[in-house]
Parts: structure tokens; sequence; C-alpha cells
């Protein structure tokens, strides 16, 4: 083939595919460009995940303070939120990464919050849970134009679970429990990374608590990471959690505790950051296994010391 | 006969436990000392005092203390805690009170065997009355065997009285050396009292807190008239106690009034800095790991330039805010003289790959080329 023949067939593939982005209007330079639900985001228009915006009534008007007669009108903007978090979990509202309020969800995991007189604009929201064990969600964030005079309700938030591990050092052969919150008896899948993923799926408990124990003997060592994500039985779906990163080991080295085969400021360092831990989340920082890191493993440390 | 036997029998077992005791003995008597210099004082209210915390490691090899030591917060107050010219090398925490207790946790990598300072405490005499000192019972001093073994300690508790300070003492004051409880660079010693006319001076100047002038006049050499100032120049480091007493007119000698100067001209020490970078601290991110000690004053804090930041005061470790390791990275410590030593680590950069990037250039070049004469047609 010519040159310039496939040179016209290049060009035309890209209009091609273009168009349905412009003819669409899949493409935006803003909000205001998407449909009713959707926010630009790297100039395309997409929907949050599961969150929905709607429209509910126009909101009553009121006259300014202390101005009487005048016939100038002050709509007030009210923003319900929605969603589905763990049961007791305090939730915190961000707009534009600065808190605008709190919630508290109810003994089923749901929440709901009312903000009124929410000034009108284009705005980033931010919304994270915090669960009754002081685990901290992801945030999840999303943008939308609060428009005057109208009642907006964002519903569909489902924040993802919390988790945290029992370990972060784990020696091969030894369990592993990756653990968090999530919405009561929900569908929680656990993914474990490495070369080749490892899935996992578990229920909830009531009280929205969760716990997988993870087999490390067939795995291999090194660095994997984790994180889960909860679904409902009518189908939600919430974000992925935070992604954790543990190791598995073949055993510690002793005062070695960054395995670099010396043993000097830097493994004191280490010592230090879990000084007076009772089964500390390194296992190899507790030299000794006595189960708490103290002047003990320090002194060992010092022995070895180069 | 019967007699004889059994008298011999019984003189036999005396010799065997009396043997036995020359064994047991020592290992009852031996093991360390943790004690308090001077061990006892008197000190006049509202006076401050400074008290060493020191180990006699009584022939032992050991790597690692843990301090406490307790006094009366009704009678003394702490005002600093030092550790310079300490032999423990790496401070776990730095010096502290907590409930009225003083706290110094730190070691020695190789080990330490003698006598030797662990730390020191300022203390306000608040009140009148007779205190003591003494050693917490968790204190612990380790091993060096690798096992962190404790060995065995005794305490020696200090005993120190305050008394109401008598009337009609000189004030002595320092231009050059203001306050007592802060250390000064400055080797040049001014110190000044206001003289009574007809009396008489006894002082000392010297690094043994509990000595005293005697009570003989002193009076600087040289032909100006004496306003009451003395200048000793070229000190060396170290703290130094000025005592005065004074013999007014038809009068006896007075108590002895006490000034404390603390003198540190030279910097910290080397630095050991490392970058260091572990899964479960700093989730995994660089961090920098440094540590000096000073041995007259004591550190009083770090700072840290991260690339061209400003200084920043820091503590060991510290997450680098450049993770691409690009940057050098300062770090200064600062004795409680105000003498710094600054240290920079310059991390390993990655060497920019101009082969590969040569290599894959000419083959790009070479498949472009071949493309197109495969693909222009002779017309063209």
């Amino acid at each position: 083939m010519r040159l310039e023949n496939k040179f016209w067939i290049l060009l035309l593939g890209i209009i091609f595919i273009a168009i349905p982005f412009f003819v669409l209007g899949l493409v935006c330079t803003q909000n205001a460009d998407c449909l009713s639900g959707q926010v630009c985001r790297n100039n395309i228009c997409s929907i949050e995940k599961g969150i929905s915006v709607t429209l509910i009534v126009p909101g009553e008007v009121t006259p300014p303070p202390g101005g009487g007669g005048g016939g100038t009108i002050w709509p007030i903007t009210t923003v319900i939120f929605e969603g589905k978090a763990y049961p007791e979990a305090f939730i915190t509202f961000l707009r534009n990464k600065t808190v605008i309020g709190t919630a508290k969800a109810d003994l089923k995991g749901d929440f709901s919050k009312t903000f009124t007189g929410m000034p009108v604009g284009v705005w980033e929201f931010g919304i994270f849970a915090e669960d009754n064990e002081g685990r901290k969600s992801v945030t999840i964030s999303f943008s939308t134009s609060i428009i005057s005079g109208i009642i907006m309700k964002i519903s569909g938030i489902f924040i993802s679970p919390t988790i945290s591990l029992s370990a972060e050092n784990v020696i091969r052969g030894e369990g592993l429990d990756i653990l968090g919150q999530a919405y009561p008896k929900s569908d929680i899948e656990v993914s474990v990374f490495s070369l080749s993923p490892i899935l996992q799926k578990i229920k909830s408990t009531e009280k929205g608590k969760w716990q997988f124990s993870l087999d490390t003997r067939s795995l291999e060592l090194g660095i994997y990471k984790t994180q889960a994500r909860a679904r409902t039985i009518d189908g939600e779906e919430s974000y992925f959690s935070e992604e954790l990163v543990f190791k598995i080991i073949d055993g510690c080295r002793g005062a070695d505790l960054n395995f670099d085969g010396k043993v000097n400021i830097v493994d004191f360092s280490i010592l230090l950051y879990f000084w007076g831990q009772k089964n500390p989340t390194n296992i190899c920082a507790d030299i000794n296994s006595n189960g708490i890191v103290d002047i003990v493993d320090f002194s060992i440390m010092m022995y070895w010391w180069r | 006969m019967k007699n004889y036997n059994l008298k011999f029998k019984t003189f036999s077992f005396l010799i065997v436990i009396f043997s036995f005791s020359f064994l047991i003995f020592p290992l009852v008597v031996r093991g360390a000392t943790l004690y308090l210099l001077p061990q006892s004082q008197t000190i006049y209210k509202n006076d401050t005092f400074l008290v060493e915390v020191r180990l006699d490691t009584e022939g032992e090899e050991i790597n690692a203390v843990e301090v406490s030591l307790t006094f009366p917060p009704n009678l003394l107050e702490v005002f600093d805690l030092g550790k310079g010219g300490s032999v423990l090398d790496l401070w776990v925490k730095e010096p502290s009170i907590i409930d009225n207790k003083a706290s110094f946790i730190g070691g020695i990598p190789g080990g330490f065997k003698g006598d030797g300072l662990i730390g020191k405490i300022t203390f306000w005499g608040k009140e009148i009355g007779k205190t003591e000192i003494n050693f917490g019972e968790d204190s612990k001093v380790l091993s060096n065997d690798g096992k962190g073994t404790p060995a065995l300690l005794s305490f020696s508790k200090g005993n120190y009285s305050i008394i109401e300070k008598p009337e009609g003492l000189p004030e002595v004051s320092s231009q050059s050396h203001p306050d007592q409880n802060k250390w000064s660079k400055s080797n040049n010693l001014h110190l000044h009292w206001d003289l009574v006319e007809g009396a008489e001076y006894s002082y000392l100047l010297s690094k043994d807190p509990l000595a005293k002038s005697d009570e003989i006049p002193d009076k600087p050499e040289g032909e100006l008239v004496w306003m009451g100032d003395m200048e000793y120049k070229g000190l060396d480091e170290g703290i130094y106690y000025f005592t005065l007493k004074q013999k007014l007119l038809g009068e006896d000698w007075s108590e002895p009034i006490s000034y404390r100067a603390m003198i540190d001209v030279t910097p910290p020490e080397e630095f050991t800095l490392e970058i260091g970078q572990e899964l479960t601290i700093f989730e995994g991110k660089y961090f920098l790991s440094f540590a000096t000690i000073d041995k007259i004053s004591g550190i009083d804090h770090y700072e840290v330039r991260d690339g061209k930041g400003d200084w920043k005061i820091a503590e060991s470790p510290y997450l680098l805010k450049d993770q691409s390791l690009k940057s050098k990275i300062l770090v200064r410590a600062v004795d409680k003289a105000g003498n710094e030593k600054i240290g920079e680590i310059i991390p390993h950069e990655k060497p920019f790959p101009y082969l590969m990037v040569i290599l894959i250039g000419l083959a790009i070049t070479v498949m472009v080329i071949w493309w197109l004469r495969k693909n222009i047609s002779p017309k063209d």
C-alpha cells in the first residue's frame, strides 16, 4: 500500500473515533457541558460511581434580613447527602478540601446529612468515614454544580470499607489477618496483589465487621498489596478501600531490621518507630520476641552495631 | 576420742562453709552502681544546683541504660536535663520529666566499662527542707552480651539541704555569662559584685561544686583600683563554680555565695547520616536517619534543610520531601551553647541511561528508514 493511502486511513480512523464523543456530548470543558448527574473529568463526561444527583423541588424564598419591601428574592439552596458507610461511623463532609459538616451513620450503616444555604457554583465535595475502631476510609471526591433556589439530593454514596492488617511483616507460614468495617451483611471482596492476584469473598457481620485470614504458606516472599470493596445484596458497589502493603519474609534477621546486611542507625530508627509497641506490626522490631519493643531489643541492637 | 572426732567434723564443716562464702560473697557484691554527684550538698532557697547522674559498671561491660530518678516536688523542681558528655551515644528519647520522675534512656554501641556520666539534672530549690533524690527501682542497666541480660544493679541516693539564704551576702553577677543555667560559647568569664567599704573577700574558681573559698583574703593583682570585677580569660570548657566569702569590718567571714558558669566552645561531633527505606515506616517512603553527640553541653536540637527549602527543626527519622532522592540534604546539630555542626548527604542519583537511549533511537531510525524504503514505490 502506498504511503499516502495509509496516511488517509489513519486520519479517517481518528475522525471516526472522535465523532461519537462530540455528538453524544461526552467531550466537555466543564460539568455544565455534561448531562444531569454526570461530571466533567479529564474533558470527558462521566458518571461518578453510583452517585446520583437529583433535583427535587424548587426551594422556598425569603426576604433578606433587615430589609423590607424591595422585592429582592434570595433563594435557599439545600443539598442532601445520602449514602452507606458502617454502623455508627463518623462521616466528614468536605467542600473544596474544607470541612463543612459531620454526621453519624445509624446502626444499619446508613447516613444522611442536609446542608442549607449552600453557595451556588461548581464545587468539589469530599466524604470520608471513620469507623468505631478509629480506622478511616479513603475520601470519595466528586465535583458537581450547585444551582440556586433548588433542593439537590446527592445519593448513592457508598463509602469504601476500612481496612487494617494484623502485621506488616509476616513470616511465611504464619497467618495474616486483613480486617475492617463495611456496610453490614454485604459481600466483601478482598484482593491481594502480587504477580498473580488473589481474590477472596467474605461477608461482613450485622455490625459491619469483616475479617479475612490470609494463609501465607504458599505465597512467595516479597511485597504484597491488599484492598477491599463491598457489594450489597442489591448489587450496589462501594469504592475500593485504601491499598495497604505488607511483606512476606522468611524470618527476621536479628537486629538488621531493614535487611540490608548492616546494623546501623537506620535499624535504630526503625526500632524507635515501634518503641513500646506490644506485638508490633513489624514483628522483627521485637528482636527477642518477648512481645514488646523495649530496652532489651535496644541492647541486642547495640551489641550487633557496626 | 569421740569428742575429738566431733570437734574435727565441726571444724571441717565450718571451714567448708567459710570457703563457700568467699565464692558467693563476691557475686553478691559485684554489679553496677548508679550514683549521684555530688552525693550531698547544701543549697540556698531559690538557687539552682546541678547534679550528675553517674554509672560505675564495676568491671561489667554494659550497653544500654534506663534510669529513672524521683524527687520531692514540693521541695525541688527540675530546671533542665542535659546529656552533654554522657557515655551514651544513642538516645531512645530525650531526657525527660514525667510525673516528677526524671528519665534517661539510651545506649552505647559496642558497650562501655568503667565510671561514666549518664546525664545531668539542674534542680531548683523551691522550699526549705532536707530532701533525697532516689533512683527508681525500675532503673535498668543491660549487659553487652547480645541478649540484653540485666546487670546486677545497686543505687546510691543523694541527700540535699535547702536552707534560707543569709542576709547581707554579696550578689555576684556576670556580663559574659549572665544566666547560670545557660551554656555559653565564651571562654572569658567576667564576674562582678559590689564591694563594701572596708570588707575583705576570699574567692575561688573551681570545677568542683563542693569546693569553697578559704578564709584568706584575696584581691586581684594589678595597680588599678579594684571595683569588684573579676576576669578569667581563656578558660577550658566545662562547668565552673565561683564561690565568694565576705568579711565585713569587725565581723566573721560570711557564708559562701556561689555562681555557676557553663562554657562550651566546641561544636558537636561529626554526623552519622543514612537514608533508609522500610515498608513498615512512613509507608515505605525514604527517610533520613541522623545522630551525633556533643561532649560538653549536649545536643539541643537538629534542623534539616531538604533541597532548596528553609531550615526546619526536625527529629530522626525524618521523612524526606524529595522522594526522588535528587536533592541535597543538610542536617544541622546545635548544642546548648549554640555551636553548630552541619552534615550533608547527596542521595545517589541514578545515571542517565545515555547508552540505552542512543540504542533505542538508532533502532527506531533504522526501522523508519526500512519502512519508508519498502513503501515508497519507484514512481514516487
